[in-house]
């Protein structure tokens, strides 16, 4: 179970799945929306994957990437342009169209005990937006069923990652049965992995990759149950990240989480540590 | 309910499906084996005795067996048994959660093209699979279009 090498041949899937209902429009600690911030870690996290899997002769997809918007009544891919007719794309349409490229300011140590701003370049392909309602169910339900024709196509593949992110409770019903259909989606090489992450901006202790449910409200807890146990190979990134409680009996589950541990959550998310 | 009824049988299909899967993924791997330990035993004799009788019936089966396997997608096809058990299981899936919600007609609707799926991509010439197709088809006939089979 999830042993399968990841090559150009047999490529994994991430699905990103992200809030974008109205309570998204709350400021961070950064004095970003949460709509923001999460949009800018989206676009960081591709941009990663883009360039780890960045080869001499370009990019190899090892990879096919995906992200869902929901927010309002409706769900749909959360790319634009050329990348909006279906949900997931191999990793090298990703890297050959975004929506653009932003150049960015950087604080960096100018070698002489101060900081001097640099510019970098920041591709987009996510654009962060916020209203309305959160139509969870219908979200996990687009996912499912995008992920099922991947699987079809991809057999012996190692199974699709699903990273989803939101900041409230479901307004379209119980999101419980969806999950646990996502969650059975399998490949030869085991199921779909669900990870869920809930952000906050109202304070409290925040809970990232729990054992159990203690210390969790009821929404808490149906988000833990919705979240796949943590993979054996990502225990040791979550543990050189600073997370030493993290072993294989945990979920891959933050709750009410700021935005170092959104950060953290992507990054250890997105490892594949079979890359051939 | 009907939905139970075509969930049931395609696990029973699925539990088929994984049996056949894991013997013909091994039978696949043994034969591919074989034509490549042929290869290298041609390659071997070439080196040791030179383009010999040995070093060419060797490489003839060697290639023959090869060739055959690609031009007909023996092995290949044999490997398609543990494809299609992914295909039910995810077609399981998803009809369970259609069901609970009461969507009826997609839980039928990806029973269907789950059936079709197996359809097309097992060979015709196996008569358990053929069976097994039939009797999927004629359940769907019998439950869904109320025909008798």
């Amino acid at each position: 179970m999830y042993s399968a090498e990841i090559s150009r041949t047999s490529p994994s899937a991430f699905l990103f799945v992200i809030d974008q209902s109205g309570s998204m429009d709350e400021r961070m600690e950064t004095e970003q929306t949460k709509a923001q911030f999460v949009a800018d870690v989206l676009n960081k996290t591709l941009y990663q994957l883009v360039i780890r899997c960045t080869r001499s002769e370009g990019v190899r997809n090892y990879f096919d990437v995906g992200v869902i918007g929901y927010g309002g009544t409706s769900v749909q891919s959360g790319f634009a342009g050329a990348l909006s007719g279906s949900i997931l794309h191999p990793l090298s349409d990703i890297e050959a169209n975004p929506l653009r490229i932003e150049e960015r300011t950087k604080r960096v140590p100018d070698g002489a005990g101060g900081l001097v701003d640099q510019k970098t370049k920041f591709p987009v392909w996510f654009e962060a937006t916020s209203a309305g309602g959160t139509p969870m169910s219908a979200a996990m339900r687009k996912a499912a069923e995008a992920l099922v024709e991947w699987c079809d196509a991809h057999p012996d593949s190692y199974p699709p990652t699903i990273i989803h992110v939101t900041d409230g409770q479901s307004t379209d019903g119980d999101p419980t049965g969806i999950a646990d259909a996502l969650r059975q989606l399998s490949t030869n090489d085991g199921q779909c992995l669900l990870f869920n992450l809930h952000i906050s901006t109202g304070g409290g202790q925040p809970v990232v990759f729990p054992a159990s449910d203690a210390g969790l409200d009821d929404f808490g807890r149906l988000l833990l149950n919705m979240s796949s146990p943590f993979p054996t190979h990502l225990v040791s990134p979550a543990k050189d990240k600073g997370y030493e409680n993290v072993s294989s009996e945990s979920r891959f589950f933050g709750y009410k989480a700021g935005y170092e541990a959104i950060v953290d959550f992507f990054d250890i998310g997105t490892r594949a540590s079979n890359l051939r | 309910m009907v939905t139970d009824v075509l969930i049931a049988e395609l696990n029973k299909n699925i539990d088929w499906y994984q049996l056949k899967g894991r013997l013909y993924k091994r039978l696949s791997f043994s034969i591919r084996s074989a034509y490549l330990v042929l290869f290298a035993a041609a390659a071997i004799c070439m080196a040791v005795y030179g383009a010999g009788a040995a070093t060419v019936i060797l490489g003839i089966i060697g290639g023959a067996a090869a060739l055959i396997d690609r031009q007909f997608s023996v092995t290949r096809n044999w490997t398609e048994f543990s494809y299609l058990e992914v295909k039910l299981r995810n077609s399981v899936a998803l009809m369970s959660y259609y069901s609970q919600q009461g969507d009826y007609d997609l839980a039928v609707s990806t029973f269907r093209e789950a059936v079709d799926k197996v359809e097309a991509e097992t060979m015709g010439w196996q008569s358990d699979v053929v069976q097994g197709v039939a009797e999927l088809k004629a359940l769907f006939e019998k439950r869904v279009n109320g025909q008798p089979t």
